[in-house]
């Protein structure tokens, strides 16, 4: 390192950095491991064949619409409730 | 094993080759990086990602247009142009690991002269600093660095004589102030 001159002590210094072990063996694990992940099926949501199962059983959509009339109907005394104690 | 045939086996599917291309360039891009942010553990990060973008973009990289190195290059420049101007201005100096190894931070934060450079250094335009730490740090030819920039070779040498001189101003001026 050159001492008298300090701006290309400086130089020499700051070309002395060093890279951190096995940092090559991590970009590369950490390659493999995205490209592994990408490779694997995405979990879906499974909804698809609980509906596919209701609307098979008989009666279940007459439930469910007896279900929707239902609540509509207690939304409605609610709301007749509320404007008859005004 | 050069730069072109080791492309063409990643693409081919080995990726383990990648790791020739990331020994090869891991030194100027970290210590590019480095040089810019003077944070280690952000350089390694950065550094990461730069080797990460590079394998996603291997595909698209054209080599009839430019040089492996100087494509890797830019995008290590980029990175570290973007971290400066996300971060906060540095209240204090990092120090290079290495200069703690070696001397011990007393030893280190004691050269004040070295110090002084690294603060002018710091207040450097973007620009003009990448363009001095890949000639004057990494040793890089005018002509790749104009290259990674995508200007002429002239304004590169005017950015790194300015960067230059700005420096050994910083350093007559404390020295003048400290003689007073």
């Amino acid at each position: 390192m050159n001492e008298d001159d300090p701006y290309q002590s400086w130089i020499e210094k700051r070309r002395d950095i060093a890279v951190p072990e096995n940092f090559s063996k991590k970009v590369v694990a950490e390659i493999l491991r995205r490209e592994q992940a990408k490779r694997q099926p995405k979990p879906r949501w499974e909804l698809g064949p609980w509906i596919e199962w209701i609307s098979l059983r008989p009666g279940m959509q007459t439930a469910a619409v007896a279900l929707a009339f239902a609540a509509g109907a207690l939304r409605l005394i609610l709301i007749l409730q509320l404007v008859l104690s005004i | 094993m050069d730069d072109e045939e080791a492309i063409e086996r990643v693409l081919a599917g080995d990726i383990n080759c990648f790791g020739l291309l990331v020994d090869k360039y891991q030194n100027k891009v970290l210590g590019m990086i480095f040089n810019m942010t003077r944070d280690h553990h952000l350089s390694e990060d950065l550094g990461q990602d730069v080797f990460m973008d590079a394998y996603r973009g291997l595909a698209n990289f054209d080599s009839s247009r430019s040089r492996f190195s100087t494509w890797l290059y830019r995008i290590a420049q980029n990175k570290a142009i973007n971290a400066l101007r996300k971060r906060k201005p540095l209240l204090f100096a990092a120090v290079p690991e290495r200069a703690i190894e070696s001397g011990g931070f007393e030893k280190f934060a004691a050269d004040e002269l070295h110090a002084e450079f690294d603060r002018g250094l710091d207040r450097l335009p973007d620009r003009q600093k990448a363009a001095f730490v890949w000639s004057e740090i990494e040793e890089l030819p005018y002509k790749e660095i104009a290259q990674i920039e995508g200007v002429s070779m002239g304004t590169i040498k005017s950015r790194i004589s300015r960067a230059r001189r700005f420096l050994r101003d910083a350093l007559k001026h404390r020295k003048a102030a400290s003689n007073e």
